[in-house]
């Protein structure tokens, strides 16, 4: 219980934004969102950047709802820490197996021209056909 | 722990402290939150881990539409779709504004608990039901298109990702719409008085992370190409 601070008591009695501030969040939200759903038209040799803004959009959006909506901003630390621990072993765990999976040769993607994890096993390829033995010559002696 | 009973009016410890005195309010716990909060937090950070694994399966099989074992047989079905060559964005943007919007309703509900408006928190919760189920509909349309165009979930792997990812969700809404319901159910009996407010910002807190994990499931499997 040492863990268990002043700040996280303190933080219990929480203050809830007002009404406002709610509707002001939202529409930053509705804007966020807005701007994410333009970049399906945008063209597609922006695919790179697109993706980047994208993410950076995703976190945004996530934070304020957790922060404000959530009210992981004015709650008690201990519930912040609780939450984050989740996401950051999420996120690593998951980095972690995604990572393997690409970077790791024999991990079954089709990088390479293999067969992924989700294709039908390759047949074995088939034995070279067996060749038949050269035909035995015998000396007879009768020449 | 000191430092949280420091801030009580009650010190439990007094033996001559008289429990009923405070009727039901929330005895200081050791955190100083409540245990229900609590508990919903780490429930909501297991479920990041659920979450995160089902984003990644979807990201590793997206793009390898293979074959797989039927599961009715040992027939092999295999197709070259893929569920993004099915996407309807425009129409999948405005469920994701309606899913967003749900969660304003919500805190405007926890808000009108805290104050004692138990009407108009009623109103609210109704209405991010409503929203809820809105979403749900949309969803089951898509499923629905999907399944016309020829995209199962046995289809191929790609297929069984997408529609286990986006289908969990679905089932954590519509438990949400149950959660608000019952919420609203409970108000009307008087069991949810102003000094029981908590309980609507616990399932506010739900409604919340099923929101923001559609954030991740719209820009990541729907958005990003």
């Amino acid at each position: 219980m040492a863990a268990i601070t002043a700040t996280d008591a303190h933080g219990a009695h929480d203050e809830h934004p007002s009404d406002v501030v709610y509707w002001k969040v939202f529409g930053v939200l509705l804007a966020l969102t807005a701007l994410e759903v333009s970049t399906y038209w945008w063209p597609e040799d922006w695919h790179k950047v697109t993706a980047v803004l994208l993410i950076i959009m995703m976190v945004i959006k996530f934070a304020t709802v957790a922060l404000y909506f959530m009210h992981l901003k004015s709650d008690a630390a201990i519930l912040k820490r609780v939450f984050i621990a989740g996401m950051v072993l999420a996120v690593g765990v998951y980095v972690a197996v995604l990572g393997a999976m690409v970077f790791f040769k024999d991990s079954g993607t089709a990088i390479q021209g293999g067969t992924g994890f989700n294709d039908p096993p390759r047949e074995k390829p088939l034995p070279p056909p067996a060749t038949d033995p050269p035909p035995i010559i015998r000396d007879t002696g009768h020449h | 722990m000191t430092d949280t009973l420091e801030n009580t009016s009650h010190d439990i410890e007094d033996p001559n402290f008289d429990i009923e005195s405070v009727g039901h309010t929330h005895l200081p716990t050791n955190t100083g939150v409540s245990n229900e909060k609590l508990g919903m937090w780490v429930f909501l950070g297991s479920e990041c881990l659920m979450f995160g694994g089902l984003i990644s399966t979807y990201l590793l099989y997206k793009n390898r539409p293979g074959a797989i074992e039927s599961i009715r047989g040992r027939d092999i079905v295999s197709s070259s779709l893929r569920p993004s060559d099915l996407f309807d964005i425009p129409f999948t943007s405005v469920t994701s504004f309606v899913l967003l919007a749900s969660s304003l309703t919500m805190v405007l509900a926890v808000n009108a608990a805290a104050r004692n408006d138990m009407q108009r928190m009623r109103i609210w919760l109704g209405s991010t039901a409503a929203l809820g189920s809105l979403f749900i509909g949309g969803q089951v349309y898509e499923f629905t298109t999907f399944h016309r165009e020829g995209l199962g979930f046995t289809t191929n792997v790609a297929s069984s990702a997408f529609f286990t990812l986006t289908g969990f969700h679905g089932v954590h809404v519509t438990i949400g719409i149950l959660m608000l319901l019952v919420t609203i159910a409970m108000s009307i009996r008087g069991r949810i008085p102003h000094s029981r407010a908590e309980a609507v910002e616990i399932v506010g807190l739900y409604w919340h992370f099923v929101d923001v994990v559609w954030i991740l499931i719209f820009t990541i499997v729907y958005l990003i190409k």
